[in-house]
């Protein structure tokens, strides 16, 4: 065989398996929703549950592992889907009664109203495709796999929480927006549209909490669902620092949650547009970019970005 | 260190892997708008879960099945565990509501063993049957959920056997569906890798000895790679007004992805059948080698191909971040730490 011939084919065959043997395994997740769920939800920050406390951390994290409380559960009737509940700044005394309340409800099984942020990520996909409305199974531990959770939760049966909950969390490292929202945008998803129901189906995800600088596009929007008084929605560029010319992520919608801190803030100081401020947040599914997409006669299998959108959990100091 | 040339076929390379792989999307999209595959494998699932194609086909006329499906008739591609128990329980009953006399007379004792027999027996062959008795056995939950007086439930304990029934029975047709697809995955990139004679080995050869061809596909895969990433990291919707954050736009509805003029000029100097075959050895030894070169090089390109477009655009986009001597977008720092100075307080 003539050497050069050789060299050539060696160094062709190298590079091209260097090249294709890169690609890797991820776990994914699938949730079957119903469309009219996702409509009924796309433009709302709450959702709010007859929720069954099925297992319950006995103490809430420490701060520095994120400050929550999980709350394994099922809310059949409004949700349908294996889930959990997380109270934030679980630990600090204001929620106290709150989480008494939670054990007390994982003792007797009784159904209690929860309200606070509905929110899908998928961070603990399941094995197999989990669909909406169907029977949900009690849980045996307290994370089980899911991808709906009501995180943070606002009010735990009349134990409202939203106003001393939703404040940054003290001792733990959130993301920096860099990593964070690096990731988020680089994140897909696939969607199968079907005539009653949406799947989705995306790689497991991660960066909960992510701190950054919001700086708003415009005036925040109340909510114009009847039941989301005092709640607002704003689109915003995301950045790393204060000053940045470079934002990480643009037009981002924001969710601000009626009942608590953030959205107080966004009553009490009217931001216009260019204002910034640094915040704490958590992503979720934007639903309103499913809705929108099957709207308008999206149909079949889609392959996409992840939309997503950031639910405000904290003003920094 | 790695030398410029190398690196510009390996850019040369993974810009004509990309482009390869979109002309495969486009093909398989327009193969799969007319073809229902996943539906058609769902659909010889429940073939053989149920044994008998006949009742198969009147469970798809069930409402709750009907509903699942697409705007167009299309029969659905997925049919959630509890939604198959409901919808073959009362095809069952209904079938034996319109079927025998003698099942019809026997209403009065209707969840007696015997009624409850007939009824199945009326709805499907004996091999449903015997699949069916054996899921569920007598169970007079399911012989009540089959009379006329008591619609299933879809928290009925036994009902639960029949949805774990068929959620084992799927999860055998997701493999199969994973293997088929995987297999046609592959038989697209051979297809379109033979069709276009794109032989890895061969376009290596032509960039690494042809400096000018070399510039100009790097040039081209500059472009490329400026674009937006294929399909999948295009955005659903986006928000034009940031005054109506609920004002979403939908995005590429209807998809169109093709190829530029340059980049087709850029395949059509790479690959091909025409000079190929006309520059073959008449010598049986180098046609040997010849042969022996192409199949290789067809091999690696069906291997890249079916990778897909956007693992190729991202590849190209790492190569051509490297050259530019800038930082691969993965290399900045170690972003798992937060920034010093900017934690919550």
């Amino acid at each position: 065989m003539n050497p050069k011939r050789q060299r050539l084919l060696c160094r062709a065959s190298a590079l091209a398996l260097l090249m294709v043997g890169s690609g890797v395994t991820v776990q994914a997740g699938t949730v079957v929703f119903k469309r009219a769920w996702v409509k009924k939800y796309r433009n709302r920050a709450t959702v709010v549950a007859t929720f069954i406390v099925d297992k319950a951390h006995p103490t809430p994290n420490r701060p520095v592992k994120d400050g929550d409380m999980h709350i394994a559960g099922r809310a059949e009737e409004e949700v349908g889907l294996p889930m959990v509940a997380e109270i934030m700044n679980a630990g600090l005394a204001p929620q106290t009664a709150a989480v008494k309340q939670v054990h007390a409800r994982e003792k007797d099984k009784q159904p209690v109203t929860v309200v606070g942020a509905w929110r899908v990520w998928f961070e603990h996909p399941a094995h197999d495709p989990q669909v909406q409305f169907e029977t949900v199974d009690p849980a045996t531990n307290t994370n089980p796999d899911h991808c709906f959770e009501i995180h943070p939760v606002a009010t735990f049966r009349s134990d409202a929480v939203g106003g001393t909950s939703f404040i940054p969390v003290e001792g733990y490292d959130a993301y920096d927006a860099q990593t964070a929202f690096g990731s988020y945008e680089k994140l897909t998803f696939t969607m199968r549209i079907q005539n009653d129901a949406v799947a989705l189906t995306s790689p497991k995800t991660g960066h909960n909490y992510t701190h950054f600088f919001l700086s708003f596009l415009a005036k925040p929007q109340a909510l114009a669902d009847p039941d989301e008084a005092g709640g607002y929605i704003a689109l915003a560029d995301v950045y790393q620092a204060a000053g940045s010319d470079q934002p990480e992520a643009e037009k981002v919608r924001m969710i601000f949650v009626p009942g608590t801190k953030p959205a107080q803030w966004v009553k009490d100081n009217d931001p216009a547009e260019g204002d910034v401020v640094h915040v704490l947040g958590i992503p979720r599914v934007n639903l309103d970019g499913v809705a929108t997409f099957m709207d308008a006669g999206g149909s079949g299998t889609v392959r996409r970005k992840l939309p997503y959108e950031i639910i405000v959990v904290g003003i920094m100091h | 260190m790695i030398g410029m040339p190398i690196l510009d076929v390996a850019i040369g390379l993974s810009f004509i892997y990309l482009l390869l792989a979109l002309i495969c999307s486009t093909v398989n999209e327009t193969i799969a708008g007319f073809t229902q595959r996943r539906a058609d494998m769902l659909k010889d699932g429940l073939g053989r879960l149920l044994q008998d194609t006949g009742l198969r086909d009147r469970l798809y006329q069930h409402p709750l099945i009907r509903g699942l499906g697409a705007k167009d008739g299309k029969g659905p591609s997925y049919i959630p565990a509890q939604t198959f128990a409901l919808a073959l329980m009362d095809t069952i009953r209904s079938t034996g509501e319109a079927g025998s006399q003698e099942t019809r007379r026997a209403a009065a004792d209707a969840d007696s063993p015997d009624t409850f027999r007939k009824r199945v027996a009326s709805a499907g062959n004996q091999d449903f049957q015997r699949a069916f008795h054996a899921v569920v056995g007598e169970s007079a939950e399911i012989r009540k959920a089959l009379s006329p007086e008591g619609p299933a439930s879809d928290t009925a304990p036994d009902l639960k056997k029949i949805a774990a029934w068929f959620d084992s029975h799927m999860d055998r047709v997701s493999g199969w569906y994973k293997r088929k697809t995987q297999a046609w995955v592959l038989g697209l990139a051979l297809a379109v890798t033979l069709v276009t004679n794109a032989d890895t080995v061969r376009i290596s050869r032509t960039l690494w000895e042809n400096p000018t061809l070399r510039s100009a596909v790097v040039e081209s895969a500059r472009a490329r790679a400026q674009m937006e990433r294929p399909e999948e990291m295009v955005p659903l919707v986006v928000y034009p007004n940031p005054e109506k954050p609920t004002a979403g736009e939908p995005v590429r509805v209807h998809k169109d992805q093709t190829l530029t003029d340059q980049e087709r000029a850029v395949l059509g100097q790479l690959m091909g059948w025409s000079i190929d075959l006309g520059s073959r050895p008449r010598e049986p030894g180098a046609f040997a080698w010849w042969l022996l070169t192409h199949l290789v090089g067809w091999f690696l390109t069906m291997i890249a191909v079916s990778q897909g477009a956007p693992f190729w655009f991202d590849t190209l986009n790492r190569f051509i971040n490297v050259r530019n001597a800038g930082r691969a977008p993965d290399e900045r720092r170690d972003k798992t730490q937060p920034v010093a100075g900017t934690q919550p307080s």
